[in-house]
């Protein structure tokens, strides 16, 4: 935590310094040196540990853990000679911007950290990554994949795909692997993610041909989908695209099935959640995910036999790209052998390929990877592989 | 005084050792200032305690103002957005705006009256920035002054999750939209129904609050007061921008207060500058208030007090010093005038007195110390006087006193060295005694040098003659005492006592030789007075022999021979006689001149013709008074030696001159006294002699001709002859070069000049007289008788002064009596008066080999005297008779 640190242990020396200079002791210069001890490359993490969305953040948390677990277990980073042990700072974002914005501040005013991994969900990712920015932190977000969340920035870097891709890509997956002639749409329109995933599948859907036959909306924290799913049940589309989060796609389902409303489900990245209940609720609904463990490269292989080992059971899309993101900062320390943020966004800025356990992430000085879709659908409480959609 | 170690051998340190009165002066100089520093430092550190305590209390009451009033301020929004919230026609337009039912243009009319109230509103409150009416349905902004923000949904946004619950106020937070530090009040909007249909927004108007905050009453120039949220960011950011800060802001205040503590301290801020601070954790608010100010302002008081302590308290010191420094003089100045004496007496001069200028004891000090110096000046004097005795004793000493050290080197000599040897004494520190030493004596030195440092005996050498070089060339005799005295610490060396003895020595020499003559003398005196008388029997009855008629030739001839060799012996007997200075003298007044002039033929014909005759005459001769005879005697005898030193021819020069010898020349030769002198000098250009001939060239019997070619006694003769005459004889002579002899005879005083007497008539004289003979010589006397019967004359004998005068009673007149001068009983002069009363008419005529005092002193008879030699002939005595009774 060499410079992560830069802002604290300055106003330290500062101080120590005039301590030294009012005591006259003449140990000064060892005593104000000696407090280079302890090296830790410190990452802070966001992720939801309470609220609606706290389910999340467990695999997340899992991810990242394993990463760090993995880069000190020889003593840590081995930076110019010395070993920097890596430290997870873990904040609760909660479910509001303001509780990210917080945790955020928390992370970079008091816990010195060095790079931000999170938040997860784009509303919280927008503000958060404009305040990081500021600072200079760089930050990884793995998995929120709005398009705002990393515009305008210097030091703001994505490990998954946005929902520009993803919109494109699910609305291609519909209309041409499964060959959706007319497709409606039921998302939360106050939320930044699924109000942008379904303008871009709109678009797109449209854009080759097919015929958005209904687009019903509703508001953050509502219950009641009747009304909505009635009319979209009317206008008689051949596929439902709900680019919403499973606490809402439940009771969507629930009340689907309760109407008697039988329609093909077409998911976003968000539709991927473990829960039984919730995986047979969407039983046979193709979804966009961002990892698959059906058909791993040798990179995942491992990744799953080590996740597997460390608690025991399979990894999810959510451990895995928080994997990639700790692992991504760790590849880019050690190329710039520092772990001061300034190079390591530098690094960012200028790094070209991590072969991450979601696969390739090509970034080629972009913020937002070119990164492909994989496509699974839910079938006996299991997600099996169907397709990917690279860019 | 270990303090100042490094400045030892500056010259303040030595100053300081040195002074007395600087270190008086220093050390309560030292003093005073560690006191007033000591004093500074106390003072320094309670000004500053206090100041702290005061200002402390003063930003503490500040800071718990300022919260106040903040709270204020916020619950006066808050009560403020809940009227507005409550005015029925923002209810009612806020019913049409969040049905969702609701009819477009009822719509629209609903937005334009809030439109046209709020901007009423936010004209006649400043607090507030903007108002936003939010939808219950998922937060939708369906009014708001800022209009851009229309149509977003807020559903998560806390000013939304917890308006739609209650009146809340979302404290300063960062915007999520805009990232700016935004304070809100949000409030439930109720239906007319009283169900809720909503949230009104109030965002407050920072820059009201900052003002609140900012305001500077009581903080002075550098004091300010900010909030800080509860992740160390400003939330502020119109005055402090937030790039500077971009990990927040910390220091110990801010730390302590987001802890949730109040209190006040010291510390650095978060820009690293040294502040007094209050902080307070404001709960209601979730912030925490800093008012700090700088603590060069709040400690300038202190300083300045400080700081003109410090120029009172120094300015008191250096009184303290210029009064401390006056009073150590007045103590001091006694003390120093009595160093200043000690110094002056310690330079030499004893009388040199210090002042006493106080009746204390310092006074006692300089009263002790005078006395001191009184008796140390009695003593030096005494010291000095002894030492001048016994120097003047030294210097004036005819003797000389050297010190030598080990090696012979001088390190002493009296002045008495330059009068004797020319050196001044300290000529000599640079030279070896040893070196000076002649060199035959060299060797006897060493040995009394090694028997002085052997320890041998008792380390002294007694009159030990040496011969020592003279600075001018030549040698002085000196006579020297030693003693070891290496081993005594004031001398460490030699002492010799040397004393002059040249002088001395050569005297001793010329009595010596002249004992030496004087025995040599006597022994040939006595010889030839016997021998005389034997001669003049011997050549008596040889003439008679030779003359008589009876002998043959061959008889005469052997009788001739006698007579011949008893002349010899009679000539070898009157030389003796002449250099014992036993002869009868005869002097007379003479000129030298005419003297010389009438030797020339026969010196010629002595000389030979290979030898060049010179004669100097002296123009202003002056006649001298002795004896011709011996005179010619002596320049006979001069010549024929000058003759034999030049075998192979030369020149002999004769010089006469009138000389005065003075006293200096007469010193050197006791025998003489100054007056005016005759000088006959005879040279020669002959061989020379050596310094060892020139000594013994007048003793008889001495000669350097081969056996049988000298008597020995030519010089002797003139040496003899000159002494007995009171003259005086000198030679010099170089090998090689020549001699030269001086005779000095006394000018006589009175001028009766007289030629010499005496004919060598070979026919003997008669006469008819009466003569009475008396010779005690009975051989002779019977050969005197002899002859002179045979002369004519009636001759009447006496052997003694028993004899002669029964016998002269007896006769009637004797016309001469010959007389012996030496005779047993009365002498002959004795007889000669005895008979004279009654034979006036006699004549006298003595005859001796020798004189004695009888006579004459030293031999010289009367003039008128009439003397015969012994021995004589029988020609001689007829002659003399005759010359004699005819009163010649």
């Amino acid at each position: 935590m060499q410079s992560s640190n830069r802002e604290r242990p300055a106003r330290k020396t500062a101080r120590r310094a005039a301590a030294c200079v009012l005591t006259g002791a003449v140990l000064s210069l060892f005593g104000c040196g000696a407090q280079a001890g302890s090296r830790e490359f410190r990452i802070g993490l966001i992720v939801p540990k309470s609220g609606p969305f706290a389910a999340y953040g467990g695999s997340h948390v899992e991810g990242a853990r394993l990463a760090v677990a993995e880069a000190n277990r020889d003593g840590g980073l081995l930076l110019k000679g010395r070993r920097y042990k890596v430290v997870l700072v873990e904040k609760d974002g909660g479910n509001s911007p303001e509780k990210a914005l917080g945790a955020a501040q928390e992370l970079i005013n008091r816990e010195a950290i060095s790079a931000l991994v999170g938040p997860i969900l784009s509303g919280q990712a927008i503000p958060v990554a404009h305040l990081v920015d500021r600072a200079g932190i760089p930050m990884i977000v793995q998995i929120a994949t709005n398009p705002a969340v990393t515009r305008g920035t210097r030091s703001v870097f994505r490990v998954c795909y946005t929902d520009d891709f993803q919109g494109v890509a699910m609305a291609r997956f519909a209309r041409e692997r499964l060959g959706g002639r007319t497709a409606a749409l039921l998302y939360d329109v106050a939320s930044a993610y699924n109000s942008g995933v379904a303008a871009i599948f709109a678009r797109e859907f449209a854009a080759r041909g097919g015929r958005i036959v209904a687009s019903e909306t509703y508001t953050t924290g509502a219950e009641d989908f009747r009304a909505q799913l009635s009319r979209i049940a009317a206008s008689r589309p051949d596929l439902l695209f709900l680019p919403n989060y499973p606490n809402e796609i439940l009771p969507q389902v629930m009340q689907m099935r309760e109407l008697g409303i039988q329609i093909p489900l077409v998911g976003s990245d968000a539709m991927s959640f473990s829960d039984p209940l919730y995986m047979a609720a969407i039983d046979g609904a193709w979804y966009g995910v961002h990892f698959s463990a059906d058909h791993p490269t040798p990179v995942a292989a491992k990744f799953l036999a080590v996740y597997q080992d460390a608690y025991k059971r399979e990894p999810d899309q959510g451990g895995a790209l928080s994997y990639d993101a700790v692992g991504l900062l760790l590849a880019v320390a050690r190329a710039r052998q520092s772990v001061d943020p300034q190079e390591i966004a530098e690094g960012l800025r200028t790094f070209d390929v991590f072969d991450g356990v979601t696969g390739s992430i090509v970034f080629r000085g972009a913020s937002d990877p070119g990164k492909g879709v994989v496509v699974v659908r839910m079938l006996s409480g299991k997600a099996r592989f169907q397709t990917r959609i690279d860019p | 005084m270990r303090l100042f170690a490094p400045l030892r051998d500056s010259l303040f340190a030595r100053l300081f050792r040195r002074s007395l009165l600087g270190r008086i002066v220093f050390s309560f100089f030292l003093l005073s200032s560690l006191i007033v520093m000591f004093l500074t430092v106390f003072s320094f550190w309670s000004f500053t305690r206090s100041a702290r305590r005061q200002l402390v209390d003063q930003i503490g009451a500040i800071a718990t103002i300022k919260a106040e009033t903040l709270n204020r301020w916020v619950d006066e929004q808050t009560r403020q957005a809940m009227s507005i919230a409550s005015f029925t026609e923002v209810r009612g337009d806020a019913a049409i705006l969040c049905d969702a039912g609701a009819r477009p243009d009822a719509r629209m009319r609903a937005h334009q009256r809030l439109q046209a109230f709020f901007a009423a509103l936010l004209l006649n409150y400043p607090e507030v920035h903007a108002v936003s009416l939010l939808s219950g349905e998922g937060g939708r902004i369906v009014f708001s002054t800022d209009a851009a923000s229309e149509g977003q949904y807020r559903v998560l946004d806390s000013e939304f999750t917890e308006g739609m619950k209650r009146t809340s106020i979302q404290t300063v937070h960062p915007s999520p939209i805009t990232l700016e530090p935004t304070m809100s009040v949000s409030t439930p909007v109720l239906g007319m129904d009283r169900a809720t249909i909503g949230v009104l927004v109030v965002s407050l108007n920072l820059d009201s609050m900052d003002r609140i905050i900012q305001d500077r009453t009581g903080l002075g120039r550098t004091g300010e007061a900010y909030l800080v949220d509860r992740y160390n960011s400003f939330v502020s950011g119109a005055r402090f921008g937030r790039a500077n800060y971009p990990r927040g802001v910390h220091s110990d205040g801010i730390d302590a207060a987001l802890k949730g503590r109040n209190g006040s301290g010291s510390y650095l801020n978060y820009a690293g500058i040294p502040v007094i601070a209050a902080y307070r954790w404001i709960a209601e608010r979730d912030l925490a208030l800093l008012v700090e100010v700088h603590q060069e302002e709040a400690l300038r008081s202190a300083w300045l007090q400080t700081l003109l302590l410090v120029v009172i308290g120094f300015s008191l010191v250096l009184l303290l010093a210029f009064g401390v420094y006056h009073l150590a003089r007045r103590i001091a100045d006694p003390v120093l005038a009595i160093q200043q004496a000690a110094l002056q007496v310690s330079a030499g001069d004893l009388d040199a007195t210090a002042p006493v200028l106080t009746p204390d004891e310092v006074g006692d000090l300089a009263g002790s110390f005078n006395r001191m110096t009184v008796t140390v000046r009695g003593l030096y004097e005494e010291l000095r006087r002894k030492e001048e005795h016994f120097r003047s004793l030294i210097e004036s000493s005819m003797d000389i006193v050297v010190v030598l050290g080990a090696d012979s080197s001088f390190s002493f000599a009296s002045p008495s060295v330059e009068r004797v040897l020319g050196f001044r004494p300290e000529e000599l520190r640079t030279l070896s005694a040893l070196s000076l030493v002649h060199p035959e004596d060299l060797e006897k030195c060493r040995g009394e040098y090694a028997r002085l440092t052997s320890g041998a005996g008792d380390s002294v050498v007694l009159g030990f003659p040496v011969r020592i070089a003279r600075k001018a060339g030549g040698w002085r005799t000196l006579e020297a005492n030693a003693r070891n005295l290496l081993a005594h610490p004031a001398i460490s060396g030699f002492v010799i006592n040397a004393r002059d003895i040249t002088e001395r020595q050569q005297l001793e020499d010329k009595l010596l030789q002249a004992q030496k003559m004087e025995a040599v003398g006597r022994l040939a005196g006595g010889v030839a007075h016997d021998f005389n008388n034997l001669l003049t029997v011997v050549i008596g009855y040889a003439d008679v022999l030779g003359t008589s008629t009876e002998l043959n030739r061959e008889a005469r001839e052997g009788v001739e021979e006698i007579s011949k060799a008893a002349k010899r012996a009679a000539e070898l007997t009157q030389q003796l006689l002449a250099y014992s200075r036993k002869q009868v003298l005869q002097p007379r007044t003479i000129d030298l001149n005419s003297l010389l002039a009438g030797m020339h033929g026969m010196l010629r014909r002595l000389i030979g013709e290979d030898v060049e005759i010179l004669t100097h005459a002296a123009a202003d001769s002056k006649s001298v008074r002795a004896d011709p005879s011996q005179i010619a005697q002596v320049i006979m005898n001069l010549a024929a030696n000058a003759r034999d030193a030049m075998p192979n021819g030369g020149a002999i020069v004769f010089e006469t001159q009138n000389v005065i010898l003075d006293e200096s020349y007469c010193r050197r030769f006791p025998e003489i006294s100054p007056g005016e002198y005759m000088m006959l000098a005879v040279s020669d250009t002959g061989c020379g002699m050596d310094e060892e001939t020139k000594k013994r060239i007048f003793e008889p019997f001495f000669t350097t001709k081969g056996i049988g070619k000298g008597t020995g006694l030519g010089l002797a003769t003139v040496y003899g002859i000159v002494k007995q005459s009171g003259g005086h004889i000198a030679v010099a002579s170089e090998l090689g070069r020549g001699s030269t002899f001086k005779i000095y005879l006394p000018v006589a005083a009175a001028e009766r000049v007289a030629g010499r007497g005496g004919t060598a008539d070979s026919e003997i004289p008669k006469g008819v007289e009466s003569v009475l003979v008396v010779e005690d010589e009975t051989p002779l006397r019977r050969m005197i008788c002899m002859v002179l019967e045979r002369a004519g004359y009636v001759v009447h004998a006496a052997a003694s002064s028993e004899d002669v005068f029964p016998k002269a009673a007896d006769l009637a007149r004797i016309d001469l009596l010959v007389t012996d001068v030496i005779l047993p009983g009365m002498n002959g002069k004795e007889i000669a008066e005895m008979l004279l009363p009654r034979h006036s008419s006699m004549q006298i005529l003595y005859i001796s080999g020798y004189t004695e005092s009888a006579i004459g002193q030293h031999g010289n008879l009367p003039e008128e005297t009439a003397f015969l030699q012994k021995p004589f002939s029988p020609g001689e005595l007829a002659r003399k008779v005759r010359e004699v009774l005819d009163g010649r």
